[in-house]
């Protein structure tokens, strides 16, 4: 709906852009940000988005504590990060202002909702003088927009009151930024139409608002440019932006599915996994059985109840849940049943930064319990990723008879992508077996094992097969309790092997770029966007660099010791201390060198390029 | 609740409308409707203008604090031993508690008759916290405390008289 | 040992036993409990490839091993939330929780609250002994106060707990008392129990002769049961005592022992009713301890409420019957996609 008006404007075309809104809880940022993401993937960029969610539940308006924000970067080809650094910056409120505005790229547009820098609101946010007077905004493209005033005078008419007309704000900011970047309206007025359908008055506001906000920015002089990203080349199919929790909860739905067993999911609230739960148990029409549990142990205790049943047991939690759980996974361990542990990462130790993401429980999965206890673990890369990870966990644990554990992060479950939806022909089944009564009344041997060294999924209700099992040492051919010294011995080294052997059983390690040289990027989880676009970012200037990406952490895939072997320096960057560079030390006696961060935010590209490019020299 | 943008009923709690995803969060905090719930809210007890409180010993005799009470037109006397409120002693305690045998009880200290450990509030409480503690305790007056000193005392009338100002400014 | 579930067969408590050594002191009241539960099982009709036992960590836990069912040994109170999961999914199956005092007053004290809460379909048999037997002898929640052992040299000084008014206070609607040498009674609320639809719980005084030995001697020893044991029988008044002369009467809200004759006959006595719809009665009863009140036994509750595996199921049947059998294809098209060429 572009219209041609008199005033030059000029058209500047860009590869991408970075956008974020941010405001007050009330002020629909989460709305517009997911409008604009779905209108630029529906226009055909590639997009990749970050929500970023107020610290405090119900903080009062207009508070710092209660800001809310929402960030899309957009481009003309992959992208893999939601961007670096801001260029547009929308601030609904002094207190949004002042707790994103250093995100912004100096001489980026800022677009600040001037009704409401009032002496209530400066003060919220502890602004002396009002910065969109003086001159403390000046290295930025500062756009004043009366929008609470504008946005009530557009949908003057249709009978809303004040307060109704307000919450029709975020669509002129909405409307505003689709001229500046030249987006289509369509997809949200047909958005509009469908969601407000049952309230004609609201509808009509909420449209009006998103004209009269694209309009302002056709018409004000103050707007000189507009910018255009052209579409991204992207494979021919059918699309859906999915979030990294959604896509985890579909990811095991399609798993279950795929190996004919029904879902039991047993879990306790906890940032950030609760939408895990949500989203599982809208679909029951899947037989999808969840369990909100008393506490975390219950939790998982249920899943160990329901797996040995023969159910595809799941239960997922963060890090202090997964402490919790620790004694419990002990007994999954030794009991050798299929499950699923998911542990969505977040700041730690200890309560930590509930809402922001870490990769700090890498240690934990690996060395949590008492004991010898492998336990094999799987990460998510991206959001989308999560949607295989969850179909290869169960391959996994139904295979080799183990639990295995998903480790995604804050990051990867709240952001959302695009997904291309596969043809259901395409997934792979998964087959599993539970043993069958014997045959000619002969014992049952609950220990046996096959040639993967896993042990007969025997479950209760078949004949011939009644079997006890419990979390005491358990003699190798008998399965009866046993305190035999040879016999430990011998039961430590081979749950250690079963384990082991899991490495020959999937995909060799590849890598992005050069197969020998200077540098390897080695990473693992939610950074693999930061780092697979800085090392492409310095390849494409001519460095030297490779990156590899981790997705079974343990075991370690078979090739990796050689390909490490292959070039001088492995530089490995993570949001801990140096977790996953002291498990290559040690496996590989490899002298990788770390790059740490633990700031709740994901890497930025510039910050891995810089340390690329330090150790290039 | 039913989010007022597209009708649609969303579990209770959710930040956004599980269908038009308009935000719900701050919906869920209440607001003063009106401007006479928002002065109750945010003035103190100050704004009604504690009177200075008719002060007397626990050994006063009964008949002198009746007298004192009748020649200073109040209500109720605060009872202050070493600069602490120990009791309270009002009309109403009058007819309950000496009714027609006050004469007899003339000479008695007050303290046998007085309500001990009255109910007291801060100066900086605001109006809403005394309307609330005046009507859950039954309490006609209230000393009033700065700085742990016994400062003024208010009573239900003073609450009448501030309400009834307010709702006079809200209506004009 | 039949494979063949076509035809029922009829099964001896031969077949449940296992071929693993009991490993229990000898003399102790595990035994009985054992025994017992082998002996009702058979009666109940249900093929043994049914049954899972499931247990946390104590003396009692080492049941699941003795039985030939399917069992579960599995870690110290967490027995309810294993059977609560395995349930859920296995709602044909026949699930019994064995625990102890400790197991599942003191670390699974929270498990086995929620479990009775919710109702699940589950068969709950706390051995109390009154100790901690399996880690030699520390004291238990239901320890009485003064109790000397290795790790209260000065005498415990914790209010113990009562486990019948625990499940009481969860709303257990089958909630009963038995003794471990009292094997008739045993058997009979075992059998009770395990007949019972809905969280099923007992509580069975079970003796320690190792580590507190004569806990329960007075409700067991022949010259003081009578006096010190009520036995608990719905629509029957509670009658007591060698010669059975003396009964509970309801003093306002209070219980009170009286003689019988003296102008007291069995129609003033306090009636069971195991089916009244109010815990409260239940309760009383579990408050009647010694030295001032006869122990009552048997069943004190059993009543009928929804079952959570029954309810968790029906909803998932009622998903299927609104949205469809779920399928891939229409999940993922939900909501909104789009197309690149």
């Amino acid at each position: 709906m572009a219209t041609t008006t008199e005033t030059e404007k000029r058209i500047v075309e860009l590869e991408e852009a970075t956008v974020r809104f941010c405001g007050d809880s009330g002020d629909g940022m989460q709305l517009a940000g997911t409008q604009l993401t779905n209108t630029s993937a529906m226009f055909g960029n590639d997009v990749a988005t970050f929500p970023d969610y107020p610290a405090e539940i119900r903080a009062p308006r207009g508070t710092k504590a209660g800001v809310s924000g929402f960030q899309i970067h957009f481009a003309a080809r992959d992208i893999f990060t939601p961007g670096d650094r801001v260029d547009a910056l929308v601030a609904m409120n002094p207190a949004a202002l002042v707790t994103n505005l250093s995100d912004l790229v100096r001489g980026g547009i800022l677009i600040a909702n001037a009704n409401a820098f009032d002496k209530k609101g400066l003060q919220q946010a502890g602004y002396e003088a009002n910065p969109l007077e003086d001159d403390s905004l000046e290295s930025y493209q500062l756009f004043n927009v009366e929008m609470t005033k504008l946005t009530r005078a557009a949908v003057k008419g249709t009978g809303l009151s004040t307060k109704e007309s307000d919450r029709c704000r975020n669509f002129f900011a909405m409307g505003l930024i689709y001229w500046l970047y030249d987006r289509p309206l369509d997809p949200t007025l047909r958005y509009i139409e469908e969601k407000f359908g049952k309230r004609p008055a609201i509808a009509e506001a909420n449209r009006n608002a998103l004209v009269a906000g694209y309009n302002y920015g056709d018409t004000t002089e103050a707007f000189i440019s507009q910018y255009q990203i052209p579409k991204a080349k992207l494979a021919a199919g059918t699309y859906r932006n999915v979030t990294g929790n959604q896509a985890l909860a579909w990811g095991l739905i399609a798993a279950s599915k795929l190996s004919n067993i029904e879902i039991f999911f047993g879990s306790y609230p906890i940032t950030p996994a609760s939408d895990i739960l949500h989203e599982i148990t809208k679909h029951k029409n899947f037989g999808v059985r969840t369990f909100q549990a008393e506490d975390e142990i219950a939790a998982i205790t249920s899943t160990i109840g329901a797996a040995f049943g023969g159910a595809m047991a799941v239960t997922c939690s963060s890090g202090p849940g997964i402490a919790l759980k620790g004694e419990a996974l002990g007994l999954a361990v030794i009991l050798e049943l299929p499950m699923i542990i998911i542990n969505v990462q977040r700041g730690g130790p200890s309560t930590g930064l509930p809402t922001k993401t870490e990769q700090s429980d890498l240690f934990q999965a690996f060395y949590g319990r008492n004991g010898e206890c492998p336990l094999p673990v799987i990460a998510a890369s991206c959001p989308a990723d999560c949607f295989d990870v969850a179909q290869e966990a169960w391959r996994i644990a139904t295979k080799f008879m183990t639990p295995v554990m998903i480790l995604s992060d804050g990051y990867i479950a709240n952001g959302a992508e695009p997904w291309k939806i596969p043809e259901i022909d395409d997934l792979k089944p998964i087959s599993v077996e539970y043993a069958k009564s014997p045959k000619n009344g002969e014992p049952f041997l609950p220990y046996s094992r096959d040639e993967n060294l896993a042990r007969p999924w025997a479950i209760p209700g078949t004949p011939g097969l009644a079997h006890r099992i419990g979390g005491l040492e358990k003699d190798a051919l008998t399965g009866n309790v046993s305190y035999d010294a040879d016999n430990h011995q011998y039961m430590c080294e081979l749950r250690a092997k079963k384990i082991a052997k899991i490495a020959e059983d999937v995909p060799a390690q590849s890598v992005d770029g050069p197969t020998s040289g200077k540098l390897l990027i080695l990473s693992w989880g939610g950074t693999y966007g930061a780092c697979s676009t800085a090392a492409s970012q310095v390849r494409h200037q001519g460095g030297d660099v490779a990156h590899t990406h981790l997705r079974y952490l343990y075991p370690l895939p078979e090739n990796l010791g050689k390909l490490l072997g292959q070039y001088d320096t492995v530089l490995i960057p993570e949001l801990n201390l140096g977790q996953l560079r002291t498990v290559i030390r040690s496996e590989y006696l490899v002298d990788a060198i770390g790059l740490n961060k633990l700031k709740g935010k994901p890497f930025v590209v510039a910050e891995i390029v810089e340390k690329i490019e330090e150790l290039l020299a | 609740m039913n989010c007022p943008d597209c009708g649609f009923s969303n579990i209770e709690g959710v930040d956004e409308c599980d269908q038009c995803q308009q935000p719900l969060s701050p919906l869920t905090l209440s607001e003063p409707a009106s401007e006479l719930e928002r002065s109750i809210l945010t003035d103190r007890i100050d704004a009604l203008n504690p009177r200075e409180p008719l002060v007397v010993e626990p050994g006063a005799p009964v008949s002198l604090v009746l007298q004192l009470l009748v020649a200073h037109a109040v209500g109720c006397a605060v009872v202050v031993e070493d600069g602490e409120p120990v009791g309270i002693f009002s009309e109403r305690d009058a007819l309950l508690r000496l009714n027609v045998d006050a004469a007899e009880h003339g000479d008695r200290p007050i303290s046998d008759f007085m309500t001990p450990n009255p109910q007291t509030l801060d100066i900086e409480n605001k109006i809403a916290f005394a309307l609330q503690r005046m009507d859950a305790g039954g309490y006609r007056h209230v000393p009033i405390m700065t700085d742990g000193v016994v400062s003024g005392i208010i009573s239900v009338r003073d609450v009448l008289n501030y309400l009834s100002e307010k709702l006079v400014a809200q209506q004009s | 040992m039949s494979t063949d579930t076509s035809a029922l067969p009829v099964l001896t408590p031969q077949d449940f036993a296992s071929d693993q050594d009991v490993r229990w002191c000898p003399g102790c009241g595990d035994y009985s409990i054992l025994a017992q539960m082998k002996k009702i099982l058979p009666a109940t009709g249900i093929p043994r490839e049914k049954m899972v036992f499931v247990s946390g960590i104590g003396c009692s836990s080492r049941f699941p091993y003795y039985m030939n069912t399917y069992g579960i040994h599995s870690i110290h109170g967490r027995a309810p939330a294993i059977a609560t999961g395995l349930k859920a999914s296995r709602p044909d199956l026949t699930v019994w929780v064995i625990t102890g005092d400790g197991d599942g007053l003191s670390i699974g004290g929270n498990h086995l609250i929620h479990a009775i809460r919710r109702n699940l379909d589950v068969n709950i048999v706390l051995f109390n002994n009154r100790i901690y037997g399996l880690t030699k002898g520390q004291y238990s929640p239901t320890s009485p106060v003064g109790k000397v052992t290795k790790s209260t040299p000065s005498g415990a000084i914790d209010n113990p707990l009562y486990p019948l008014s625990i499940a009481i206070g969860c709303e257990g609607t089958f909630v009963a008392r038995s003794i471990d040498t009292n094997i008739k009674h045993l058997a009979a609320t075992l059998r009770r129990a395990s007949e019972h639809r809905g969280t099923a719980f007992i509580e069975v005084y079970q003796n320690c002769h190792v580590f507190n030995d004569g806990a329960f001697k007075y409700a067991t020893d022949r010259t003081t049961k009578a006096d010190c044991v009520v036995e608990l029988e719905h629509g029957k008044p509670l009658i007591f005592g060698a010669n059975r002369d003396k009964g509970i009467r309801l003093n306002g809200m209070e219980p009170e022992v009286v003689e019988l004759g003296k102008g007291i006959t069995e129609d003033d006595l306090l009636f069971h009713d195991e089916k009244a719809a109010e815990p409260s009665l239940a309760y009383l009863l579990s408050r009647m301890r010694q030295p001032d009140f006869p122990e009552p036994i048997g069943v004190y509750r059993a009543v009928d409420r929804p079952k959570y595996d029954e309810m968790l199921n029906d909803q998932i049947v009622e998903a299927r019957e609104k949205k469809g059998d779920g399928q891939l294809e229409t999940l993922f098209h939900s909501g909104d996609t789009w197309s690149v060429e």
